[in-house]
């Protein structure tokens, strides 16, 4: 009996199964799912940075608002690279590979 | 997904992503577990309620599986006893871990409950025939052994045990008989 349970792919509770792997997949998604929903957070605080590097350039050791438009993401990184909390130049966020939002936050600034 | 893969790779791969993972590890283990509610409950609905409510639990905290600390059934099951000994202490099946994970009521059909009390009995069967099997003298058990379960043909037999065919077709003959009487019993 137990071996032929093993063999037999379909569940006694089918219901419990399918509520059971939709579950699983709205915890635990895939990660380009989990960064797309880590990612939207950092977006919106990157532009509230942004913004606050074109009303405070000097903040930003003086940089122009073309210059500040980016954005960050990694907080570790960034305050280990002693860079101004979350805002990098275009091209340093491009050497560094932190890409993603770029183009909103250039929006953004503008 | 795999059947052949094992539990906790069932469990880190849910955390990476693949859903059906932890489909795989469901179907493998929800049979033994509604066998274990239903014979500890008064109902196979509350069976399937704790059971629902066990993978909920524990899809909802595999992260603090580990692998070192023992398989993945053991760790299952603690989750199981803890959720019954739950239930019973505030008389409800508790839903906590499902409405964590946003899981929907389940509502069982009437074929879920058939499948869930086939299964228990099923469960029950298996082990009063094991029993019995167990009973039985060692030449008795021996020939059911190879002529029923393994379905070794008589020849075979007979050459591999040095007898006749016609003794081993009477241990297994005398030894059906014994089984068949044990098992009226207990289910009379």
């Amino acid at each position: 009996l137990s071996l032929r349970a093993e063999q037999s792919p379909s569940p006694s509770l089918p219901a419990l199964h399918d509520a059971l792997v939709s579950a699983a997949a709205r915890r635990y998604p895939p990660p380009e799912r989990a960064r797309a929903r880590w990612v939207l957070p950092v977006v919106l605080a990157s532009l509230v940075t942004s913004g606050a590097a074109l009303a405070a350039p000097a903040l930003f050791g003086g940089r122009s608002s073309n210059d500040a438009r980016v954005v960050m993401v990694d907080r570790e990184q960034t305050s280990a690279r002693g860079n101004p909390r979350g805002v990098f130049s275009t091209a340093e966020a491009q050497r560094l590979n932190l890409a993603c939002v770029e183009t909103r936050s250039a929006m953004s600034c503008r | 997904v795999e059947e052949r893969v094992a539990d906790s790779e069932l469990l880190r791969r849910t955390i990476a992503g693949e859903p059906e993972a932890f489909g795989v590890f469901y179907r493998r283990h929800e049979s033994v577990l509604l066998v274990y509610f239903r014979r500890r409950t008064a109902s196979p609905e509350l069976a399937a309620d704790l059971t629902a409510e066990t993978f909920a639990a524990a899809l909802a905290s595999i992260r603090r599986f580990k692998a070192d600390r023992g398989p993945a059934i053991g760790w299952l099951f603690g989750i199981a006893a803890h959720k019954l000994a739950d239930s019973r202490r505030r008389g409800q099946v508790e839903d906590r871990a499902r409405r964590k994970l946003e899981m929907e009521p389940l509502f069982l059909s009437d074929d879920d409950l058939e499948r869930v009390e086939a299964l228990a009995d099923a469960a029950a069967a298996s082990e009063v025939l094991a029993r019995a099997l167990a009973g039985l003298p060692d030449d008795q058990r021996e020939a059911i052994e190879r002529r029923v379960i393994a379905e070794q043909p008589y020849e075979e037999l007979s050459s591999e045990l040095r007898c006749s065919e016609a003794v081993v077709r009477k241990r297994v003959s005398r030894g059906l008989e014994s089984m068949r009487s044990v098992l009226k019993e207990e289910f009379n």
